[in-house]
């Protein structure tokens, strides 16, 4: 039977949050779909998927992104999860490990694809955030609830921003230890 | 132009799949030709080997070579090009261990 759980991960936690996956799938609990914070696990023999979260080139449906799942296929690796460029990937193990990249140095490049879009993010917000203020200076009983919610927004966004720089961090320094 | 790069270093990675194009190969193909060529040391991840041949295609190292019948597995295969970077590959890794083991006298 079907199983739904709800979590939270930001975009800079995916490693994290792909250690929950395979935890889960030692446990029986195979990931059969997700989206943003809702995954579905079904009963599966105990360790028989591992599971690789990845930030993909391109949007689902592009030509790049189905090459690159073609391509994905061929070596039994099939996606069981999207979401914008995330993509949420599975292989059954068969003896040999499951991994993306074969580098820290590739692994340091994707993170640092994730902390861009990260920067972007925070940029936008905080722009907002700063037009919100000057505009409440001015009207401040109408966009009390406007400011309050861009500014709630603005620490949510800073949060995964933090939490991208503290992955990528971690990769530079054991980046450093193989070069 | 000539390619400023080919004399660099290549990665382990670049250097196993060149030398497996030298037949025609798919991707998974490649992953399996290279495992046993390093006696499974090296298990090339499907990400790594997709940005190569990606990274590949646009240096004109590699080249499409067809596809299979009744398959949608699209197969490489190195160009002249390519070959030339897998000699001079090759040139340095032989001077680098004969230097090596000409001081080391082994």
């Amino acid at each position: 039977m079907r199983k739904v759980e709800w979590h939270w991960w930001t975009i800079g936690q995916y490693k994290e949050e792909e250690k929950w996956l395979n935890k889960k799938a030692q446990e029986g609990q195979a990931l059969v779909s997700a989206f943003a914070v809702r995954y579905e696990f079904e009963p599966c023999a105990p360790g028989e998927y591992t599971y690789k979260i990845v930030f993909t080139d391109h949007m689902p449906g592009t030509d790049g992104r189905v090459a690159f799942e073609e391509f994905l296929a061929e070596s039994g690796i099939e996606e069981v999860g999207r979401f914008h460029r995330w993509a949420y990937y599975r292989k059954k193990n068969d003896g040999t490990p499951f991994e993306m990249f074969n580098t820290t140095r590739e692994e340091l490049a994707h993170a640092n694809k994730i902390k861009k879009l990260a920067t972007v993010l925070l940029a936008v917000i905080l722009l907002t955030l700063v037009m919100e203020v000057t505009a409440f200076i001015h009207r401040p009983k109408e966009l009390f609830g406007v400011v309050l919610f861009v500014a709630l927004m603005s620490g949510f966004v800073f949060k995964v921003y933090k939490d991208c720089v503290k992955l990528v961090k971690e990769l530079e320094r054991e980046n450093r230890l193989f070069e | 132009m000539g390619d400023k790069n080919i004399n660099a270093p290549l990665t382990e990675a670049i250097y196993y799949i060149l030398l497996s194009l030298m037949q025609p190969m798919h991707g998974y193909g490649i992953i399996q030709n290279v495992k046993e060529m390093s006696g499974g040391r090296l298990v090339l991840a499907a990400g790594t080997l997709y940005g190569a041949i990606t990274n590949l295609l646009t240096k004109g190292w590699i080249e499409a070579a067809g596809e299979e019948e009744n398959s949608r597995k699209k197969e490489y295969v190195i160009t002249t090009q390519g070959k030339a970077a897998l000699m001079a590959e090759l040139a340095r890794l032989e001077e680098l261990t004969a230097n090596g083991r000409k001081v080391m006298e082994v």
